[in-house]
């Protein structure tokens, strides 16, 4: 090499020197950030599930304590005339037969908003009630296989649930499926749920693309907040599965 | 347009900057007080500059008092937009930059020379607080980019610090190459400043006046 090749040589030298620190200074820092971003995106998750259930619980409670009381209250009451007429105690028991209807329905929902069995931390008995309670309309037939109770964390119990209720849900919105089978198992130290179904499946891509899928969203917001890992498969008419790997924390 | 002509209009630039940061000084967020006085400092001594060269031929040694200062200048900058936090570190930083400065002036060459060592080691210093606080932008900023004052600020820092550390190693290395080819490289410098006098007079029209309160999320 010249010597005035050297200078030259030299000078690329310190100049790829340079680049070189800046983009691994770069690289070291875009990842620094993005772990501050995951943070931010885990609190932000859990900030925003802890603010929905508690209004879940509230509302549930609200519903079955005061009202279900007021109206057991109003029935309790109304039994206590003395009609003469026959006429007006067929009124009466009309109303009545109302009343408990409304308790009924009350209980349910407030039941669906919060499951006791949640409340006593068994996911297999919430999924048990919700398939019972599903199953008794006739329009789909929801098939659940799990053999053991598995043991987890009270929040973990409460996401799972809101996940397979938000997928239920969509299916039974948008799938036009007779049948959902739902399996829950464990595998080492991760819990498996599978969820399918026979209806119309969708394009994922087009609902990616248009920002759609609320419901979608949901369950993957809960996901991302039980460090699971969710994988959707579907096409246009050959129906939906939906498969969730989450690690357990008893 | 001659070159001549360009050259000072590139560097005269700065004073819509100056203008506007003067008028504004009062209204926008102290952390951001301190790039209006980066710019007024850097038109001081343009003009500075001007004089000992009409008078002395000569603006060398301005120059090299010049460039300390001016890191000491933006490291609080950065220390006031990143929220007046780690003291320590950005002590550590200027300590150091001024060890590297006395080396690269007093000890190595002289301070009457053009020296690059220091220019060279404070570009680099000055880009990677730029692309620290670009890539915290990106992730917390809320608003659009184009719109934030520090978004601004920080993108027209890399853009000439890049090209400042790049034509340092030149002048640093004295590779043995023509006139012309270190007039053509000083002459893409004048554009760039230009185009960085501009982006500042943007960011000072940007700056906020009030405090949002936001959370990270």
């Amino acid at each position: 090499m010249y010597a005035h090749e050297k200078k030259i040589y030299f000078t690329i030298l310190i100049a790829g020197l340079l680049l070189a620190v800046i983009i691994v200074f770069f690289v070291i820092n875009i990842l620094k950030y993005q772990k501050k971003r995951l943070i931010s995106y885990e609190e932000k998750l859990i900030v925003e599930a802890t603010m929905l259930e508690n209004e879940r619980r509230r509302i549930a409670f609200d519903l079955h304590d005061d009202l279900g009381a007021m109206l057991s209250a109003i029935k309790l009451h109304l039994q206590s005339i003395d009609f003469v007429e026959v006429q007006h105690q067929g009124t009466i028991d009309i109303i009545g037969k109302h009343i408990d209807d409304s308790i009924d329905k009350i209980r349910a929902i407030a039941r669906d908003l919060m499951p006791i069995e949640l409340e006593e931390n068994s996911l297999h008995y919430a999924f048990v009630y919700l398939v019972e309670r599903l199953n008794e309309s006739k329009s789909i037939n929801i098939k659940y296989n799990n053999l053991d109770e598995i043991l987890l964390s009270k929040h973990q119990n409460i996401h799972m649930f809101r996940i397979v209720q938000e997928i239920v849900n969509n299916t039974l919105k948008h799938a036009h499926a007779n049948t959902i089978e739902l399996a829950l198992s464990q595998k080492g130290n991760m819990l498996i749920l599978n969820v399918s179904d026979d209806g119309i499946g969708f394009d994922i891509g087009k609902i990616q693309n248009q920002k759609k899928g609320l419901g979608l969203h949901n369950i993957i917001s809960r996901v991302d907040l039980l460090k699971g890992d969710l994988f959707v498969e579907t096409k246009e008419g050959k129906g939906t599965s939906y498969y969730i790997e989450i690690p357990i924390q008893s | 347009m001659d070159k001549f002509s360009f050259q000072v209009i590139s560097a005269y630039s700065i004073l819509l900057a100056v203008i506007a940061g003067l008028i504004r000084y009062r209204y926008v967020l102290v952390e951001y007080r301190l790039f209006i006085v980066f710019v007024c400092f850097a038109i001081a001594n343009d003009l500075l500059s001007n004089v000992l060269i009409y008078y002395f031929k000569n603006n060398i040694m301005c120059s090299n008092i010049y460039v300390g200062i001016e890191y000491i200048i933006l490291l609080l900058i950065f220390y006031a937009v990143n929220g007046w936090k780690k003291n320590s570190f950005y002590i550590s930083i200027a300590l150091f930059g001024g060890v590297v400065w006395i080396f690269d002036n007093l000890i190595l060459n002289s301070i009457i020379h053009f020296n690059s060592i220091f220019r060279v080691f404070y570009s680099l210093v000055i880009l990677l607080f730029s692309i620290d606080g670009i890539n915290r932008i990106l992730v917390y900023e809320k608003k659009k980019l184009f719109s934030s004052s520090k978004f601004i600020i920080f993108i027209t820092f890399i853009i000439y610090y890049s090209y400042k550390a790049f034509i340092e190693v030149f002048y640093f290395a004295r590779p043995e190459l023509s006139k012309g080819f270190y007039s053509a490289i000083y002459m893409l410098m004048i554009y760039i400043n230009f185009f960085t006098n501009l982006s500042y007079f943007a960011a000072i029209l940007c700056m906020p006046t009030k405090r949002k309160f936001t959370l990270q999320y």
